[in-house]
């Protein structure tokens, strides 16, 4: 059996600021720039989620489109038109970054799909993302 | 340290399908596959990636001229273009129609005609675009 990935992408909006409680403004404003905005900013972010399986021969699917959408609309529950370092207890305690962005939303799938999920990429905007995997991919 | 060489071509088709397990009643195939098993099929615009692999020819700069990957597509996709898969083409009255499956045929006819006209290259992967937010990848190993 071959192996066949399958990857569900969708949009969130959401707010974020990015700075470190005790530093001053200026400080904060030296090490993350516009991005430490006191009053915040936001993006679109798109997140591209790949699993990777079987095809079953019952269903013709590596994965129920049902369970990927549940998926899909539990990070949407989380951060669509969210202010993400004040709303979501996670980045309370880690900078909302791109990159903790992306390896919370691979906790979060991981945990319900262990080794079936190959890869979290998640786009800030159209020119920057970052993304995560375990395995070699073509 | 092992290099390669890449080369990816774009293309396009529509056609439509349904998802069907005739071996189950109407309900559980609703239960399982939701709107994707309406009873007329629907269709979408696909995308198809495909990318093959090999050395870069010493006269022609080219892995493979892309007018002739071109052509190799244009045949396997005109068995796709524009038909309903369930019942225009013969593999998928044993197999549903999903993505991964199409992909997966898909690279079955695009790996034959390649070795057909003897071309020099392999291929590497299909990415096989249901709508801009579903895709499948499929190679084999």
């Amino acid at each position: 059996m071959d192996k066949v990935y399958m990857t569900k992408a969708f949009n969130f909006s959401a707010g974020h600021r990015l700075f470190i409680e005790g530093l001053s403004e200026e400080e904060n404003m030296a090490l993350f720039d516009k991005c430490a905005n006191l009053r915040g900013h936001g993006h679109d972010y798109r997140v591209e989620l790949m699993f990777n399986g079987e095809i079953s021969p019952e269903t013709g699917m590596i994965i129920s489109r049902n369970e990927m959408d549940e998926s899909v609309n539990d990070i949407k529950n989380d951060f669509d038109y969210k202010r993400i370092d004040l709303e979501i207890p996670y980045f309370k305690k880690y900078q909302s970054t791109v990159e903790n962005i992306t390896l919370y939303i691979w906790d979060k799938v991981y945990a319900k799909y262990q080794d079936r999920l190959s890869y979290v990429k998640v786009w800030e905007n159209e020119r920057s993302y970052f993304e995560y995997h375990r395995e070699a991919l073509r | 340290m092992s290099f390669k060489t890449l080369i990816t071509k774009k293309v396009e088709f529509s056609a439509s399908h349904r998802y069907w397990n005739p071996d189950w009643d109407d309900e559980k195939n609703k239960e399982i596959f939701g709107k994707n098993t309406s009873p007329l099929g629907h269709g979408h615009n696909f995308h198809l990636e495909v990318t093959v692999e090999g050395e870069i020819d010493g006269h022609t700069g080219m892995v493979i001229n892309l007018f002739d990957l071109k052509d190799i597509l244009n045949d396997v996709l005109e068995n796709y273009d524009h038909k309903y898969l369930n019942e225009d083409l013969e593999v998928f009255k044993k197999i549903i129609p999903t993505p991964e499956n199409i992909a997966k045929q898909l690279w079955d006819d695009i790996e034959t005609e390649l070795k057909k006209r003897k071309t020099d290259c392999t291929l590497y992967k299909v990415r096989l675009y249901e709508t801009p937010d579903l895709y499948v990848d499929y190679w084999k190993s």
